[in-house]
């Protein structure tokens, strides 16, 4: 019942997320591509002209993707377990018979699936188009873009979430999730820039998935792809750590 | 303890330097009507917050329907209603809804109770609970707690907001169909008419202690109050003298038991005893927690007029 009830909390989200996501990368994939190759209108385009435009797709994915689903997993995240708390209804839900973690474990993957179908419609709906345009399907490489969109939204929303379970709001916790992963954004772009050092950043595996997906890189980032997964579960974890020591 | 629907030893319970609750032990029996008194931040809702594990007691035990809070929590809540004092429930979803989420739970759970008390309470089904009048939020507040099939009620102030009609039908429910199956309710209320149709029990609870616990039918049958004159009055109180007040010459207790032989031992060292009458528990919850200086909130009261303690 609370997962009906999560999904009942989000759904308005999730159904702008989809339009959002897959609007907006569907608008940029065209115009995008028409920079790049001027002979749009040819049906069957040559392989060369499809293998540009697929890397067109990557870059609309790579971006708009990207800044789409962590923006989508900030506000999901901030709708959580935490708003409970804002909303004083955490004493009727925490005396309902369940264990704590259940709360966490329950409500988390609602907000984790409605990411993963919002990416896959994102995705789909990008490739769909470019094959659609050029006649062509040029790589299967592309669809790697959904686990690491996937992971880097979870990895927002999971920020979101645990933050607001801490703060207990809903929107403490989103403004606290978007400064830090602002600064987790930009701060590794700064050091990189002005004292040449290189520290880890969100857009790392996105980075590696795009190189690997163009055939610029030849392994698949798993590394980053497993120490993003750890980093998206341990957000949940920390929550249910926090809920369970909580006194509502 | 087995056999108490709730049991309480020493409970403490600190809130930054606040004492809300202050060495609290308490047995309630099985199948009995309990009334929880007192002013607010008396502590009466910490004290039902830590059986519902919704906070941790900083000292002391507590065990409900037999099972130890904290480590048995699931299975005390399986049995345990819950009306908060807030009463604030998810506010996009109408009492259908609620039903509908909450039925889940509970394995007890009573689609016949939903629709009875609905139809008692006119309880509007089909609307958003945000934007319900208070009263009716009480309703359905009432409603779930009612249809789970709990074994013990634990209700933090169940008639606010409700009109005397509403009041008068939920006393009765209350009465036949939980009383009268043999289940217990714990009930914290500054009600006093309300827990006295109730009650079986009653404790009178302020700043975090317990000073007074009495069944109701000890109240009627054998609490006095005996207002004597004279010099060198008896001011200390015992088992038997509940609360002592003094102005000028006169002093007035509050007798739990032996009245004629607390009467005839003052005349005895010289009293005139000017007047002895049965008490009620509205008159004694005030005796017990009256303050010197109006109270502004909460616990902000000075020291009591009367040196009040537990008499048992």
């Amino acid at each position: 019942m609370y997962f009906w009830k999560c999904w009942r909390d989000t759904r308005t989200q999730f159904i702008v997320g989809v339009v959002v996501l897959v609007g907006v990368c569907s608008l940029f994939t065209i115009p995008v591509a028409r920079l790049g190759t001027p002979d749009l209108a040819v049906a069957h385009v040559h392989p060369s002209i499809a293998q540009s435009w697929s890397s067109v797709g990557l870059w609309v994915l790579s971006f708009w993707g990207i800044m789409l689903t962590l923006v989508w997993g900030l506000v999901l995240g901030s709708a959580g377990l935490g708003k409970e708390f804002e909303k004083l209804t955490a004493d009727f839900l925490l005396t309902r018979p369940r264990r704590r973690w259940y709360w966490v474990w329950v409500g988390w993957p609602v907000g984790v699936l409605e990411l993963t179908i919002i990416v896959l419609a994102a995705v789909g709906a990008t490739c769909g188009l470019l094959v659609y345009v050029t006649g062509h399907f040029y790589t299967w490489r592309m669809l790697a873009m959904i686990p690491g969109l996937g992971l880097d939204g979870a990895v927002a929303y999971g920020l979101s979430y645990f933050l607001s379970v801490v703060t207990r709001s809903g929107r403490r916790g989103l403004g606290y999730a978007t400064g830090i992963l602002l600064i987790a954004i930009l701060f590794p772009d700064m050091a990189g820039h002005y004292w040449n050092t290189h520290i880890p950043s969100l857009w790392d595996l996105m980075g590696a998935i795009c190189g690997w997906a163009a055939g610029d890189v030849h392994s698949f980032p798993v590394r980053a792809m497993i120490l993003c997964t750890i980093i998206a579960l341990a957000f949940p974890v920390a929550s249910q750590i926090v809920v369970e020591h909580a006194q509502a | 303890m087995n056999n108490s629907a709730i049991w309480i030893e020493n409970l403490v319970k600190l809130y930054s330097e606040v004492r809300a609750v202050d060495g609290l032990s308490l047995n309630v029996p099985r199948g009995v009507t309990y009334g929880f008194l007192g002013r607010n931040g008396a502590g009466k809702t910490s004290t039902i917050r830590v059986l519902l594990g919704l906070t941790r007691p900083t000292e002391g035990r507590a065990a409900v329907l037999g099972f130890p809070i904290g480590s048995e929590q699931v299975a005390i809540l399986e049995r345990t209603a819950y009306l908060s004092e807030t009463k604030t429930l998810f506010g996009n979803m109408t009492a259908r809804e609620l039903v509908r989420f909450t039925r889940g739970f509970y394995p007890s759970w009573s689609d016949h109770a939903v629709a009875k008390y609905s139809r008692l309470f006119e309880v509007p089904m089909d609307r958003p609970f945000a934007k319900l009048s208070q009263g009716n939020r009480t309703k359905v507040c009432l409603l779930l707690a009612l249809s789970q099939g709990a074994e013990l009620l634990i209700m933090d102030e169940p008639t606010s907001g409700l009109d005397p009609i509403v009041v008068d039908g939920l006393l009765r429910v209350l009465v036949e169909d939980v009383v009268g199956e043999g289940r217990t309710m714990f009930v914290s209320s500054h009600n006093l008419s309300d827990v006295e149709q109730i009650a079986d029990c009653v404790g009178i609870f302020d700043r975090g202690k317990m000073l007074l616990e009495a069944s109701l039918d000890e109240i009627k049958a054998q609490f006095r109050r005996v207002t004597a004159a004279g010099n060198n009055l008896p001011q200390t109180k015992s088992a038997a003298v509940v609360s002592v007040t003094t102005d000028g010459r006169f002093s007035r207790y509050i007798i739990r038991r032996d009245a004629d032989a607390f009467t005839a031992n003052l005349r005895h060292e010289g009293a005139t005893v000017t007047e002895v009458s049965t008490v009620g528990l509205r008159e004694i919850f005030l005796e017990l927690v009256r303050k010197e200086a109006p109270c502004t909130s909460g616990n902000a009261g000075e020291t009591p007029v009367l040196n009040s303690s537990s008499g048992s």
